[in-house]
């Protein structure tokens, strides 16, 4: 395998894995802004 | 007379073929034995789900019956129908069917504990005035033969003039028996409102009537004997030697843990090794091997090794839970916890934590009280939890002496023993602090259920190991895999250009992660820390493991290839000034800052809905992180200087 395959191969893993954490990123804040959003069942919420 | 023989000419009801199917609900009072019993029907073929709009977790299962469908919703714990806590209003709201999404079930089963038949009875008798189809499971009859009590059966179905079966759900006895009076229920005609009791709130005049059943109904052999339970409940209990016994079974357990789980450590660290040797036997040098080798394995191998260590601590918790020890702990602090401004309930969401504060803070679901509550959310994620573990795990395999203490206990447990009692510690501190200022009001006396001592069965034991390894292997093949690789790509990039290839340490010093971890190392300078410990803890934020795989990475990176284990790299960096970096005072404070900060979205995300969501959930998260931080801080400010100013070394 060249250096230069290596280099590329890398670059697709690497690419892959920001791909990846950016995508669990957007799902804790979506997560975190539908908290914010809805009440939900917590102390004071009403549902007792 | 059987208990089947009360349900005459039922048998044929629902034999016919076809596609019926049928809506069941388990419930009953906390610690009946429920989840067993719903294991036991539905053949631990569940799922757990929450229910519609709310988030209170229920498991659903199903079996097949005479060409019958019959789902089976195991609701939370009950103690009556003046529903007080979130749980006991949804189990409620789905009995009655004003659960949304949820219809009513067809046919109740009310499991009730016949060693505690006193007060189980009072939330079934309640139950039975809904006037739906009952059956009532009367559970852990085989215990009642074991002690010499024997329940009259027939009277007591005559007396609550519904089906009653004697089950065993642990031994899986008298299921059958259920599953047919189950089918039969909804053809019986509705119990006669035997008991009309009239008012709900009558409590007094329903445990009258219920005393008189049971005086009725029990037949005890041996009335005042103090069984073993109670002999044994008698030291654990104790308000010396009980805190002084948990104290012994948790250093034990750090003890085992460290034991016990180094064979398999060392397997997998061989593995990781093994695997590393492969891929550069196989691969010429470049990016990909060095992606593989020192990303990857570095990265993720550096936290797998702890898989044993988290397994044997599940295990480890798993056998005090259900061997019925937990529950006990609790009541054994709470006299020391309540002038704190908690109860003893709060300590089983806080014990909770030493897994996860997730389902820690899910767990004080169960405390009616909401300054109570919300000050136990508070504190829940100071309490270590696992995954701190391979951060403290590291650290005190890396600096402190696999030494024996008196010759029998082992300094390295006790370090561990060390940063779990300073969690707890500072938990029941914050929550003290947190009681006399935002959260004021008193402190209820603690009325808990102390379950029966059993055997634990190795079957859930194994099962609920298994899906705590399953979580973190999952963890270590996605976020702590695609962190490593992305540290991988920035301690390797920008290279310096020189005319001759530079030193593993000048290539990493000029890439861009050496340059975030200069830029913040000002920050960290002052707990003693360079920049690569200040990188790693940044990184950690998405993770706590993540601090230990990126350690992995950056010291693989700075290192000739097939250099030792990370432990062992750290005891020999050395600074500029040739100075160990790594000094037992550094990783302690460093241990002191992990104990403290709160480096979990998951927990916070569970913080803000659990605290009634919107903003106001929001303030308490950030106020819980920000407090934490603060803390983690502070703590490990204090022991590196105070340790300098002690004259205990910081440079080495």
């Amino acid at each position: 395998m060249t250096p230069e395959l290596q280099r590329w191969l890398a670059a697709g893993a690497v690419a892959a894995a920001a791909l990846y954490v950016a995508w669990r990123a957007l799902r804790a804040w979506r997560a975190a802004r539908a908290a914010v959003r809805t009440p939900g069942c917590g102390p004071g919420c009403g549902c007792r | 007379m059987t208990a089947v023989a009360a349900i005459p000419h039922a048998a044929h009801v629902r034999a016919g073929p076809g596609t019926d199917s049928l809506r069941v609900a388990l419930v009953g009072n906390p610690n009946a034995g429920k989840s067993t019993l719903f294991n036991a029907l539905t053949g631990m073929r569940q799922r757990v789900a929450n229910f519609p709009g709310v988030t209170v977790e229920h498991a659903e299962g199903s079996y097949a019956r005479d060409s019958a469908w019959i789902t089976v919703l195991d609701l939370p714990g009950t103690y009556s129908l003046a529903a007080q806590s979130p749980d006991e209003a949804v189990a409620l709201d789905v009995l009655l069917g004003r659960a949304r999404g949820v219809p009513a079930p067809d046919v109740i089963v009310v499991v009730v504990d016949a060693v505690n038949l006193e007060r189980n009875l009072f939330f079934a008798t309640q139950i039975l005035e809904l006037g739906r189809p009952t059956v009532i499971a009367l559970n852990r009859m085989d215990r009642m033969v074991a002690e010499g009590t024997r329940i009259d059966v027939p009277e007591l179905i005559h007396e609550l003039r519904t089906v009653v079966i004697p089950v065993s759900a642990t031994r899986g006895e008298g299921i059958e028996r259920l599953r047919h009076a189950i089918s039969c229920a909804p053809s019986l005609p509705p119990a006669p409102a035997r008991i009309g009791l009239g008012d709900e709130m009558d409590v007094e005049r329903r445990y009258a009537w219920i005393a008189d059943v049971v005086e009725r109904c029990v037949v005890r052999r041996t009335r005042s004997a103090r069984t073993t339970s109670d002999r044994v409940d008698a030291v654990l209990l104790h308000r010396v030697w009980g805190p002084l016994i948990f104290l012994g079974i948790l250093l034990l357990a750090f003890q085992a843990m460290f034991s016990a789980a180094r064979p398999l450590a060392d397997g997998i660290e061989s593995l990781v090794a093994v695997a590393g040797a492969l891929v550069t036997r196989v691969l010429p040098a470049g990016d990909l091997r060095s992606l593989l080798v020192d990303g990857v394995l570095a990265g993720v191998g550096s936290v797998l090794v702890f898989l044993p260590q988290i397994a044997i601590l599940f295990l480890l918790i798993g056998l005090l839970e259900d061997s019925g020890y937990m529950a006990r702990a609790a009541f054994a602090v709470d006299r020391y916890v309540r002038p704190l401004g908690l109860q003893g309930r709060s300590f089983v969401p806080l014990v909770s934590g030493y897994a996860c504060a997730v389902p820690g803070i899910m767990a004080t679901r169960t405390i009616q009280q909401r300054e109570e509550r919300l000050a136990t959310i508070m504190v829940v994620p100071l309490m270590s939890c696992s995954a701190r573990l391979p951060v403290y795990a590291l650290l005190i395999a890396a600096f402190v002496p696999a030494v024996r203490v008196a010759g029998v206990v082992s300094l390295q447990s006790l370090t561990m023993l060390g940063m779990y009692l300073l969690g707890t510690v500072a938990a029941l501190g914050m929550a003290a602090i947190f009681r006399r200022t935002l959260l004021r009001s008193d402190t209820r006396a603690l009325i808990m259920e102390l379950p029966r001592y059993s055997l634990p069965s190795p079957r859930v034991l194994l099962a609920s190991v298994w899906q705590r390894v399953r979580i973190f292997l999952r963890r270590a093949g996605t976020v702590i895999f695609a962190i490593s690789v992305l540290l991988w790509a920035l301690a390797r990039y920008p290279q310096p250009s020189t005319p001759t290839p530079p030193t593993p340490e000048a290539q990493l010093g000029a890439s861009a992660l050496g340059r975030i971890g200069h830029a913040i190392e000002p920050a960290v300078r002052p707990l003693g820390y360079d920049w690569k410990i200040g990188v790693s803890m940044i990184a950690s934020f998405a993770a706590r493991e993540v601090f230990v795989s990126t350690m992995g990475t950056i010291y693989s990176a700075s290192a000739e290839e097939g250099g030792p284990a990370l432990a062992q790299r750290l005891r020999g960096e050395r600074d500029s000034r040739g100075r160990a970096v790594y000094t037992p005072l550094v990783a302690i404070g460093l241990m002191v800052f992990y104990v403290f900060a709160l480096m979990c979205t998951s927990t916070i995300a569970i913080t803000i809905r659990e605290t009634g969501g919107g903003w106001r959930g929001l303030g308490w998260a950030a106020l819980q992180f920000g407090y934490m931080l603060a803390l983690a801080y502070g703590g490990a400010l204090l022991v590196y200087r105070g340790g300098l100013a002690l004259g205990l070394g910081g440079g080495g």
